[in-house]
């Protein structure tokens, strides 16, 4: 397979979106305030994250853009698990445990901790593709 | 160094890149003017890097020095990211100002956009780009970006509503037939603008899920991605050809054929594989025979097919052989065992984009009326050297102002049939020199795209009041 011409934005556009979720989860960790659209955010990765899963049998139609589910994305959120050795169970886990109001604070923060990693990891490989393709020659 | 005077260094080294994009946005040379638009989203940029400056300004003294520097940092660099993307825009923007573009076809062809439902007040900024290929800027992509950015620093501006950014090949400013790909481009902004691939994902899906039914259990995530992608891209591609034939007529096809030199299939010698490549779709646009196979099915809809005398030129012989291929002659070799299916399932959308097409054009006039009542004069004013600005019909000797899609079409159609009989009316000119055939073809373009400045004059069009 191979990239697209819009390889590029896609790249960034995934780097914004946790960039805003890092930002958005550290202030929650560190004054337990919550962003009003947290829940959206993270929901909208959670889905991105059950698009990777092997176990999807069948091409879903993906109205609700932007969700990530480009091939681009695919393969970053995918190596984004992978480096953190995590499968996308516990990631998903990770994501709806920060807003399980039925759980207390420390545990939610713990959860929120995770997530951070995680976005970190997928902004910093965004990035990295993102200045990849910004550098490249084009033939 | 100090971990705190490391981020200081780097924050300043950012600051300074955002402020000389300012810079080029707000310096622009003297005595250069814009289109409304391209002034906007100029000012827009300046705006935006204010904003940025003025958080990073903060910044350094923020971010902490303990465990989590690391996930602060970071934020410096996607920032940076941000305005490698958006820096790109700037420079060819101020370039393109309207002294080096086709302004009175531009302004012609927005005033069309803007009878579109939905689109009375859309705007497009033009930038010069270096490819000779037309490219239009996603503008849902830039406002999601706008919106990203905005998300990640305090106060931002917001990003003007309706505003398209739409790139040309910088030495084309004069060209009138080369231009006429400019509406395929709009027709990007129109398919981001409406979310025609929001759309058409359930109709993506549903053809994959169908073309690739005894593989689903052993398809990777990734390569499903893959074709759904690609299936979106040439479903984008051909929508905005045949939104451009609404848009402008046939001569949006003869441009099309011109850039791709697809008069190369013709010939007489057989077995050559001439058609081969052109049969193949690539990875982000459909097989250049498909859609100009598609342009002829439209065509013939819209009735502009009876108006074409296909003995005349050979660009037309393109359109005829186009129309005559199967869709079993199409393939898709760089998907490899995934390109057959990936052709299967596109096949069985293609309906859909049409519908799509028509929704978006509802009510726009084709032209065709205008074009056929008024070709045949306009194409004899430009055989004698005179703008077909105002034209004295004879049937009830009113005087008419040939509109854009009338003008555009008579003088494509003349350049391909007609061209060496305005070359034989001047003296010491030789049609079979290449020379004078490229010196009064640029004449004709002049001709054509005075008489499409003077009908905005002439009928007080406000298209270029933006």
């Amino acid at each position: 397979m191979f990239p697209t011409t819009g390889a590029r934005s896609r790249y960034l556009a995934l780097a914004l979106a946790s960039r805003k979720l890092i930002d958005s989860l550290l202030l929650f960790v560190e004054t337990s305030q919550q962003d009003p659209q947290l829940a959206a955010a993270l929901a909208q990765f959670t889905r991105s994250v059950e698009i990777t899963r092997a176990g999807s049998n069948l091409f879903a139609a993906a109205p609700g853009q932007p969700s990530f589910s480009h091939y681009e994305q695919v393969l970053i959120l995918r190596e984004a698990m992978e480096s953190l050795r995590e499968n996308d169970r516990d990631v998903v886990a990770s994501l709806s445990g920060v807003l399980d109001e039925a759980s207390d604070i420390k545990k939610r923060k713990d959860s929120a901790n995770k997530a951070i990693e995680f976005f970190y990891a997928l902004e910093n490989r965004a990035l990295n593709n993102y200045n990849q393709q910004i550098g490249a020659r084009e033939n | 160094m100090a971990v705190a005077d490391e981020v200081r260094h780097d924050t300043a080294s950012l600051y300074r890149f955002v402020a000389s994009v300012c810079a080029i946005c707000d310096q622009r040379e003297a005595g250069r003017c814009y289109l409304p638009a391209s002034d906007i989203f100029l000012k827009y940029i300046s705006h935006l890097g204010k904003r940025t400056k003025e958080f990073l300004e903060i910044f350094a003294d923020s971010i902490p020095t303990g465990p989590t520097y690391n996930l602060h940092r970071q934020k410096l660099w996607t920032l940076r990211s941000s305005w490698y993307e958006l820096h790109q825009y700037v420079k060819p923007t101020t370039d393109a100002h309207t002294l080096s573009l086709p302004a009175p076809l531009i302004e012609g062809l927005i005033a069309r956009f803007r009878n579109l439902p939905g689109f009375p007040d859309t705007r497009f900024a033009i930038f010069h780009i270096e490819k000779l290929n037309y490219l239009q800027v996603v503008a849902s992509g830039i406002r999601e970006l706008a919106q990203q950015i905005a998300s990640i620093i305090p106060n931002p501006p917001p990003l003007p509503p309706n505003l398209g950014l739409i790139g040309i090949p910088y030495s084309q400013s004069s060209s009138v037939f080369l231009n006429c790909l400019i509406p395929h481009e709009m027709g990007h902004f129109a398919y981001g603008e409406k979310a025609v691939g929001s759309a058409l994902a359930p109709n993506i899906s549903s053809s994959l899920n169908r073309a690739f039914s005894s593989q689903l259990g052993t398809l990777q995530p990734w390569q499903m991605a893959w074709l759904t992608d690609l299936l979106h891209s040439w479903a984008e591609e051909i929508f905005c050809d045949l939104f451009a034939i609404h848009l402008i007529g046939p001569c949006y096809s003869y441009a099309s054929i011109e850039i791709a030199d697809l008069t190369n299939v013709l010939g007489n010698t057989s077995g050559l594989g001439r058609l081969a490549a052109s049969c193949e779709f690539s990875l982000t646009h459909p097989a250049f025979l498909f859609r100009i196979k598609q342009h002829a099915l439209l065509l013939k809809t819209l009735g502009w097919w009876s108006e074409i005398d296909f003995a005349k030129s050979h660009y037309y012989r393109v359109l005829e052989l186009s129309d005559a291929q199967a869709d079993s002659v199409f393939t898709f070799p760089r998907g490899q065992s995934l390109g057959g299916g990936a052709l299967d399932a596109f096949f069985e959308v293609v309906p859909m984009i049409k519908e799509k097409v028509a929704n978006t054009v509802l009510g726009l006039d084709s032209g065709l009326t205008e074009y056929k009542s008024l070709s045949r004069l306009v194409k004899e004013y430009l055989k004698n050297g005179v703008v077909p600005s105002t034209i004295l019909h004879p049937t009830d000797s009113t005087t008419r102002f040939p509109n854009l899609v009338a003008i555009m079409n008579s003088g494509y159609t003349f350049y391909l049939e007609s061209l060496d009989s305005l070359i034989l009316g001047i003296k010491n000119q030789d049609p079979s020199s290449i020379k004078d055939r490229q010196s009064w073809t640029e004449k004709l373009e002049m001709w054509i795209m005075k008489a499409i400045e003077d009908h905005a004059l002439l009928t007080g069009q406000k298209a270029g009041q933006q």
